[in-house]
């Protein structure tokens, strides 16, 4: 015959098993919501500083916010400048390699199935845009450029493919591929090798696209990605090209990371403070209900102390009963936290101004598992702060009272 | 059978020192029923706890079947009381949420020795819930029980596991007279069983179920039959 009083007191005292299980609940919810969140955005930040892949991009002057924008946020737009400038950043000392890209947008228009930003790349001398690609798909291992057909894309992980296929500019390019989720602007993007971009400016231009003034879009190019060459400091290579080249602005990969890890440390801390003041405030509530509790219980302990329960085993039922109640919180409030990460994942990465990748499946279930028992045990421990009053319960005077 | 030597216990009573037990010396057989009378504050339920292992004497020995409860460590007493002896408080003290056979079956709940086996306990519990009249409320919560009905639940509990020492403190306290001959008849069914029987009173209706009679008394404690002859 087994001692379930502990059980029979969690299920039979139902408005004391829900307050602490209230409070846990809110414990586990802000405790694995932060976590999931911080570590969305970290995810998002390494991503970003895996993808980026250059040391240094050069753009046409006063296009540097524009870049950022593309490359993180996801944002539209496009930019130019003469083609010769790439010659001139490769010829730099300090530059191992550099790669030229093209950005161009799709319409928000009949002419196009969705709003994409266009990045046009040349295999040749590409070692951004291929390396990813063959990292996800090992039949193109051989093959650096993917378009064997000059109507054929790479969609990043948001675009929306329609069977197979996008409309740009009136025109459907096959879809032969769709990367995995970076958190970053990229997933908003599709690739395309020079030929194939040539081929777009054309449909681009029947379909009225206005290019900046004075461009001649199939002699220009939009950014350079440079890589530097070691032993050369990478202030240095860019005070060189600011110098030599005019009409170009530099951005480095480190500044951009360092910009986005100083957004996300400021958002680490807003989470950490706001887990820290619910879980200072549930404590205190635990701690409080327990003492009640165990106020209202007195009577009951001494009752199981004089039926003969030694003292150690009477304390390990009330820890778990308390631990009952409090796994009873922990578990929903982290599920229903983790839930609206995942469901609000994309609202997220749209209102915040910092790559964001959802948590994978291990990270979640590592996150559920870790709050779930962090949590359960701070009933316990709450409650372990009135075991003396247990110990104190002395039966021969508490069982006179009426 | 249980058995005393000089045992002795003070309390402060603001700064006034009361002997609750002073050097009481009793011997009582299995199968006994005493029946400890006093008037209000004289030491009787003061005794009856150091009997039952609840109150540490500051002097003397308390000896159930040999054994010196108060040389055991306080996890060996507690394993002690739970088997062999069975207390009957003054007040309320069932687990309200708890059902009636619960209740009664929680001090078996606690050390699964094997002595005894469930089906075995099942029916003595049954047996006892059929005498005590409460076998119809065996899956009623106790908190919507009657004094009378929660009182008998007591009793059984104590008795499930076949004490050697049965300790009611004034057991019939507020019980009206149908209420009161039921605890009197379960109490003489475990002197029956060979089981100690102690019980505190201070109503005289029920002293003549009692085998022996003890009158309580600024700490003294004179078995009144001896005091008769004496006189």
């Amino acid at each position: 015959m087994k001692n379930k009083l502990p059980l029979i007191n969690v299920i039979r005292n139902p408005f004391r098993t829900a307050c602490v299980a209230a409070m846990t609940a809110l414990l586990s919810f802000s405790l694995s919501g932060g976590s999931a969140l911080v570590k969305s955005f970290q995810n998002g930040l390494e991503s970003t500083s895996n993808r980026l892949g250059a040391d240094l991009i050069v753009i046409p002057e006063g296009s540097d916010k524009s870049v950022q924008d593309i490359l993180l946020q996801g944002a539209t737009g496009y930019f130019y400048m003469d083609s010769s400038v790439y010659d001139l950043v490769s010829h730099t000392e300090g530059v191992e390699s550099a790669t030229a890209q093209f950005y161009l947008t799709s319409l928000n228009a009949s002419c196009c199935s969705v709003k994409v930003e266009i990045i046009g790349y040349d295999p040749g001398s590409d070692f951004v845009v291929s390396p990813w690609i063959q990292s996800q798909f090992l039949e193109l291992k051989d093959n650096i450029t993917p378009n064997d057909d000059s109507r054929e894309i790479i969609a990043g992980s948001n675009v929306l493919v329609d069977s197979g296929s996008i409309e740009l500019y009136g025109h459907r390019f096959n879809v032969k591929a769709q990367l995995s989720e970076t958190g970053t602007g990229l997933d908003n993007a599709v690739f395309a090798d020079m030929e194939t971009i040539n081929k777009l400016m054309d449909y681009a231009l029947e379909k009225s696209f206005v290019f900046p003034d004075e461009t001649k879009p199939k002699e220009s190019i939009s950014a350079i990605l440079v890589k530097i060459s070691e032993g050369y400091e990478t202030d240095d290579v860019e005070k060189r090209i600011r110098k030599s080249i005019d009409g170009v602005d530099v951005v480095s990969s480190a500044g951009m990371i360092s910009n986005i890890s100083d957004g996300l440390s400021l958002i680490s801390s807003m989470l950490m403070f706001i887990c820290i003041a619910f879980f200072v405030i549930s404590f205190a509530v635990l701690v409080i209900l327990f003492g009640l509790s165990v106020t209202e219980r007195e009577k009951e302990f001494a009752v199981v102390r004089m039926l003969g329960l030694i003292p150690g085993r009477q304390k390990r039922q009330y820890f778990t009963e308390a631990f009952i109640q409090s796994l009873l919180g922990s578990i929903p409030g982290a599920v229903l936290a983790l839930t609206l990460v995942l469901v609000y994942g994309n609202a997220i990465k749209i209102n915040t101004d910092i790559p964001y990748m959802t948590v994978s499946g291990p990270e979640l279930l590592i996150i559920f598992l870790g709050t779930a028992i962090i949590t359960a045990i701070t009933g316990p421990v709450a409650a372990a702060l009135w075991i003396g009053r247990i110990d104190r319960a002395d039966p021969a005077v508490i069982l006179r009272r009426d | 059978m249980i058995k005393t030597d000089d045992l002795s216990k003070s309390f402060l009573r603001g700064d006034k020192k009361v002997n609750a037990a002073d050097n009481i010396n009793i011997e009582i057989g299995d199968g006994i029923i005493a029946a400890f009378i006093g008037h209000s504050g004289s030491g009787k339920s003061s005794l009856v706890n150091m009997l039952g292992g609840l109150i540490k004497p500051d002097t003397g020995s308390v000896l159930i079947d040999g054994t010196d409860i108060y040389s055991l460590s306080e996890n060996e007493l507690c394993r002690f009381r739970n088997k062999n002896i069975g207390i009957i408080p003054q007040n309320r003290c069932d687990l309200g949420k708890l059902t009636v056979k619960e209740n009664i079956l929680l001090p078996v709940s606690f050390y699964m020795d094997g002595t005894v086996s469930d089906t075995d306990i099942f029916k003595r519990a049954d047996d006892l819930m059929q005498k005590a009249g409460i076998y119809h409320l065996r899956d009623c919560k106790t908190e919507i029980l009657s004094g009378g009905e929660q009182r008998r639940v007591s009793v059984v509990r104590a008795m499930i596991q076949s004490p050697h020492l049965l300790l009611a403190d004034e057991p019939t306290n507020d019980l009206d007279e149908e209420n009161s001959d039921i605890v009197i008849e379960l109490l003489k069914t475990a002197a029956g069983d060979g089981a100690t029987v102690i019980l505190v009173t201070h109503e005289k209706d029920i002293l003549p179920a009692a085998d022996e009679i003890y009158r309580i008394e600024y700490g003294k404690c004179v078995n009144e039959k001896d005091a008769l002859k004496a006189s």
